[in-house]
């Protein structure tokens, strides 16, 4: 048997250190909101996006903000 | 009333004098769940078997030198455990050597087994009896048997047999609460101290004791089989929950997450598959070193996160409420040790600057 192909090498980080995002705090989630123009809560709000009353649910302004409206995304 | 009566009635009166959250976690831990009062057996690899009792694991090493227990379950558990070790016992005997592997690599014909590579490790002819008992913490959940079992089993210092020892950490029994004493048969005939102790050449393979600081609690041992390349890790590890951490007996995040780490030092993965170091956690399906890894990570980013919220002069309340958990809760979360029970833990024991 060969040995184990992979070799670790220092990457600069601690020991241990696990790479993830605070809550709230991962810009990569508005890239698909910005890429399509929908709203907040649109690429993440699961099966019922698939009906067309979120159609309206969004319209009615529960999941877009202020924010978007003024720079457009969603529009 | 029998000796195992006895030591399951003690048990319970010591339970119920404990107090707070002691109590809570013990109380969960000390008596198997409705339906889950049953003894599953599972081949691990070489002499190595994961029994599963009420769902607490208990590991045992069968061969030439006798049985050796790592945990013993739950008192109330105590009968049906002895009865399958029995059953188990003599299977293992009877077929010459140890059983087939579950887990791992086909290599070519047939299973990697330890016959293979320790032949010293082919059972007598004869059963032999419980030799020992290591506990990797003094929770009733793995330690309650310990009466009954080390009774049941037979070990010789000097001349006279004596019943099997029991080994744990010098600190895992020093944090019992003086209202609910342990019976003196149930504490540890020896204790180790330090951070590891070489325990023997036991069925043909060194048994090394790891000492785990200030993690599950602060006498935790993980105990490594290294020929047949398994960890024992009790409860720093569960597949069924988030980490029990209880603080009053010296528990904390800092401890779990360096124990985790620990761990995935020492295991060996196996390239492109499952396998590589087996790791029995104290509750649940038996891992390796991916599980491992992804236990660990799950870890990490809620202490991170509880840091990050206490850094923002957050208040615990606040943080439970925040239910910064959630997306762990439907893996995790739907045991009797709530999000909110480890969150408080985390929040109790993190080397947080709180104001």
């Amino acid at each position: 048997m060969p040995p184990h192909p992979c070799t670790a090498v220092f990457e600069g980080l601690e020991k241990g250190h696990v790479p993830h995002f605070l809550p709230g705090e991962n810009p990569f989630l508005k890239d698909i909101r910005a890429r399509y123009g929908v709203p907040a809560g649109a690429p993440t709000g699961g099966a019922e996006t698939m009906y067309p009353e979120y159609e309206a649910k969004v319209s009615t302004n529960s999941l877009w903000t202020q924010g978007d409206r003024a720079s457009g995304v969603g529009r | 009333m029998t000796m195992k009566t006895l030591t399951a009635a003690a048990a319970a009166a010591a339970l119920l004098a404990l107090p707070g959250h002691a109590n809570v976690v013990a109380q969960r831990q000390s008596a198997p769940a409705p339906g889950n009062d049953v003894v599953r057996v599972l081949p691990v690899r070489g002499n190595i078997w994961m029994i599963n009792a009420g769902g607490s694991n208990i590991v045992a090493s069968i061969g030439k030198d006798g049985v050796l227990l790592v945990d013993t379950g739950g008192a109330a558990m105590s009968e049906k455990l002895l009865a399958a070790l029995q059953q188990l016992n003599r299977a293992v005997t009877a077929t010459g050597m140890p059983q087939k592997s579950c887990v791992g690599v086909v290599q070519g014909c047939s299973w990697w087994n330890s016959s293979t590579f320790l032949p010293a490790t082919a059972a007598p002819a004869a059963p032999k009896p419980i030799v020992g008992i290591v506990n990797t913490s003094f929770d009733a959940d793995h330690m309650g048997g310990n009466v009954a079992v080390s009774a049941a089993g037979r070990s010789h210092v000097g001349i006279a047999p004596l019943d099997a020892w029991i080994m744990a950490h010098e600190k895992a029994p020093s944090h019992q609460p003086k209202s609910s004493p342990l019976p003196p048969a149930a504490g540890p005939s020896e204790a180790y101290e330090g951070d590891s102790f070489k325990l023997n050449f036991f069925n043909g393979e060194g048994v090394v004791l790891w000492h785990m600081p200030a993690a599950h609690t602060d006498g935790d041992t993980i105990v490594q089989f290294r020929g047949s390349e398994v960890l024992a890790a009790g409860d720093v590890l569960n597949m069924t929950s988030y980490p029990v951490i209880d603080v009053e007996k010296g528990g904390s995040i800092d401890g779990v997450v360096k124990a985790l780490n620990w761990i995935l030092d020492v295991a060996v993965v196996e390239h492109m598959m499952e396998g590589g170091t087996l790791i029995i956690p104290g509750h649940g399906r038996l891992t390796d070193s991916a599980d491992v890894a992804y236990y660990r990570d799950m870890v990490t980013i809620m202490r991170d996160r509880v840091r990050a919220a206490v850094k923002k002069g957050m208040t615990l309340q606040q943080i439970k409420a925040a239910k910064i958990t959630r997306d762990y809760d439907g893996r995790f979360g739907k045991t009797s040790y709530t999000p909110d029970m480890f969150i408080e833990a985390v929040y109790k024991s993190c080397s947080c600057a709180k104001s």
